[in-house]
């Protein structure tokens, strides 16, 4: 009875997906996180290890991960490869410099096995500097206009003033509602 | 190549966190930073490293991070010392207090105004952005201008540095310069452990110069030598190979290491200072015996008696003698004294420092001093101890373990032991005041 009661609340209640937010050093994710997570802008500390929080959003509760981004600490990455259903690569638009090294990043992970059903949000972030680059420069910067077998989406996003980031979630809960009918 | 380079470039900067001005972090004073700005080129800790990147400056870790080349020349080039003797060269204190305990909002007020603002900024008495120049200038010496600041030294020969006589193994055992912390006395008892590296060991003579290479010290200036200490120290620890007379010389002149830095400070700038550095000086004037007059009164004692495990029956724990094993073991003393001469963390003075206690507990507490600073009691008068201990025994006549002859085994308590080596041993120290001083491990007792 127990048993059957809570595959109907299954069956009818939340979804779960596990979601990685990756990018490199000081692009937002931990801001990103806390902002999906509490509402409120944080002060955050350079993340070594990361950090994990459950969201939910439409239903679905997204167990996100926020892993630490520093050059040396990117290998570890691939740790938190398996059963990910979604990334989200995390862009700091106002750091014209690194764009080029971000986007080696981003695709090597495209390239992973174990990430290859995964969905691809990528947020331009720190919309909200000076001189950022707007959504299409750093989609034209990571490459993602090439990209055809991948589910993508790119957003403006700023995790101070909280712009953008849900709007994400709603793309990420849609695609995730299609593909598990 | 490149993870080679990393090594190389993360080997320079951990020999630079070792400069006595990049111990601690540039905002807060916090020691240990791991964090480079390279904005300003300066060290933070984490917490700070987090609230310049919500100032948009780019932080790196040192172990987390890679550097590029020219990043890391312009570290070598900048670091605590020079960005905070341009960014605070209008600062006092008076102006906006510096961050303390690693509050977020404090820090962040004060990075807004420092390098944000710019409040106290003023690069006018500051023509030559190169470290050496600060630290020279500071020194009062003023042949340090020819140090090379960008480029790797290459290693030379001990006996370039020192010439070619023989030098004299001399070894000055460290109460000298705890006690005359002048910086000629404690630049010349560097240059004297420097100098007692037997050059003809090859070991030794090289982690020297591995010393020399990482700190950039000037080959010919002997002061900046000895100012090198840190980095040679430090260096000569993590080098796998390493002879027994380098050992004796980084563990027997790590004392010394706070008398030595005050003086180096540059006068303008506030730099924060471990608690380690006041300790010297502020013992004397802190601790010294209270008056002869002075005496306990009795609901006092009796607080004493209970906090340190004497038997209830005991008029008062100062004047007799504990007999029993057990009456050494209370609770307070197994938090005090960790281990015989071992003295205590920085953080753990700061909390039995002289601002926490009222008097009489400070002289109760005042003991785990003695391991940090050999030698302290016997630089006391020791008449002045007789007469002190039957009546109010003050904090360094209590301990028998380091006043070989200054107490008596009836006017030294048994509650002086409770900081030296055997917890439950008290009464076996007190009567044993001489030959405890060995079994305590301080060598300088």
């Amino acid at each position: 009875m127990g048993l059957w009661l809570s595959r109907l609340v299954g069956l009818f209640g939340e979804k779960e997906a596990r979601i990685l937010v990756l990018g490199l050093d000081n692009a937002g994710k931990t801001t990103i996180l806390y902002r999906l997570q509490v509402g409120e802008v944080v002060s955050t500390i350079p993340t070594i290890g990361f950090n994990v929080e459950t969201v939910t959003y439409k239903n679905i509760k997204f167990q996100v991960w926020d892993l630490g981004g520093q050059t040396s600490i990117r290998p570890y990455w691939r740790c938190y490869y398996p059963n990910t259903q979604a990334i989200i690569y995390v862009v700091d638009s106002s750091d014209t410099e690194r764009i080029s090294v971000s986007a080696g990043e981003f695709h090597a992970i495209l390239d992973e096995d174990e990430l290859k059903d995964a969905l691809i949000l990528v947020y331009a972030n720190k919309q909200d500097l000076p001189g950022a680059l707007d959504d299409a420069s750093v989609a034209e910067g990571l490459g993602l206009p090439k990209i055809k077998s991948r589910d993508w989406a790119i957003f403006k996003t700023s995790a101070i003033k909280g712009e953008g980031l849900f709007e994400g979630l709603d793309w990420l809960s849609s695609m995730l509602k299609t593909r598990r009918r | 190549m490149t993870s080679r380079l990393d090594a190389k470039h993360e080997k320079i900067l951990k020999g630079l966190l070792k400069e006595a001005d990049n111990r601690a972090c540039a905002n807060c004073g916090s020691l240990g930073p791991q964090y480079v700005v390279t904005d300003f080129n300066i060290f933070v800790c984490s917490i700070c490293s987090g609230v310049h990147r919500e100032f948009n400056h780019r932080c790196k870790g040192i172990t987390m991070a890679t550097f590029k080349p020219d990043e890391v020349v312009a570290v070598q080039q900048g670091g605590n010392a020079v960005a905070l003797a341009q960014y605070l060269a209008k600062w006092s204190p008076r102006d906006l207090p510096k961050p303390t305990d690693r509050r977020p909002d404090q820090i962040k007020s004060w990075i807004d105004a420092v390098y944000k603002q710019k409040r106290f900024y003023d690069s006018s008495g500051f023509v030559v952005p190169a470290r050496p120049v600060t630290r020279t200038s500071s020194a009062g010496s003023s042949r340090g201008s020819e140090i090379r600041v960008a480029e790797i030294p290459v290693a030379r020969p001990v006996s370039e540095l020192l010439g070619s006589e023989p030098i004299r193994l001399q070894v000055t055992p460290s109460n000298s310069a705890v006690n005359s912390p002048t910086a000629g006395g404690a630049a010349r008892a560097q240059a004297q452990a420097n100098s007692s590296l037997p050059s003809g060991t090859s070991n030794g003579s090289n982690a020297y110069q591995r010393a020399c290479r990482i700190s950039r010290a000037s080959d010919t200036d002997s002061a900046a030598a000895a100012s090198s200490h840190a980095a040679a120290a430090t260096d000569a620890t993590t080098a796998a190979s390493i002879s027994t007379a380098c050992a004796g010389f980084v563990l027997g002149s790590a004392p010394q290491q706070p008398a030595q830095r005050p003086p180096q400070q540059p006068p303008q700038q506030e730099q924060p200072k471990p608690a380690m550095k006041e300790l010297p000086s502020d013992l004397f004037t802190e601790f010294k015996a209270p008056p002869p007059g002075m005496f306990m009164p009795p609901h006092a004692a009796q607080m004493y008696a209970g906090a340190y495990g004497a038997r209830p029956g005991q008029p008062t724990p100062y004047g007799t003698p504990m007999q029993s094993p057990q009456g050494g073991a209370g609770g307070l003393q197994q938090q005090n004294g960790p281990f015989p001469g071992a003295g205590f963390p920085p953080h753990q003075q700061h909390m039995y420092g002289p601002s926490g206690f009222p008097q009489a507990a400070a002289a109760s507490v005042a003991d785990p001093f003695s391991g940090i600073v050999p030698g302290l009691r016997s630089a006391l008068p020791q008449v002045q101890q007789q007469q002190q201990a039957p009546a109010f025994p003050s904090a360094f006549a209590q301990h028998p373990a380091h006043v070989a002859q200054g107490a008596t085994p009836a006017a030294s308590p048994a509650r002086g032991s409770m900081f030296s080596s055997d917890l439950g041993q008290g009464s076996f120290d007190a009567q044993q005041g001489g030959s405890a001083a060995v079994k305590s491990g301080n060598p300088f007792a």
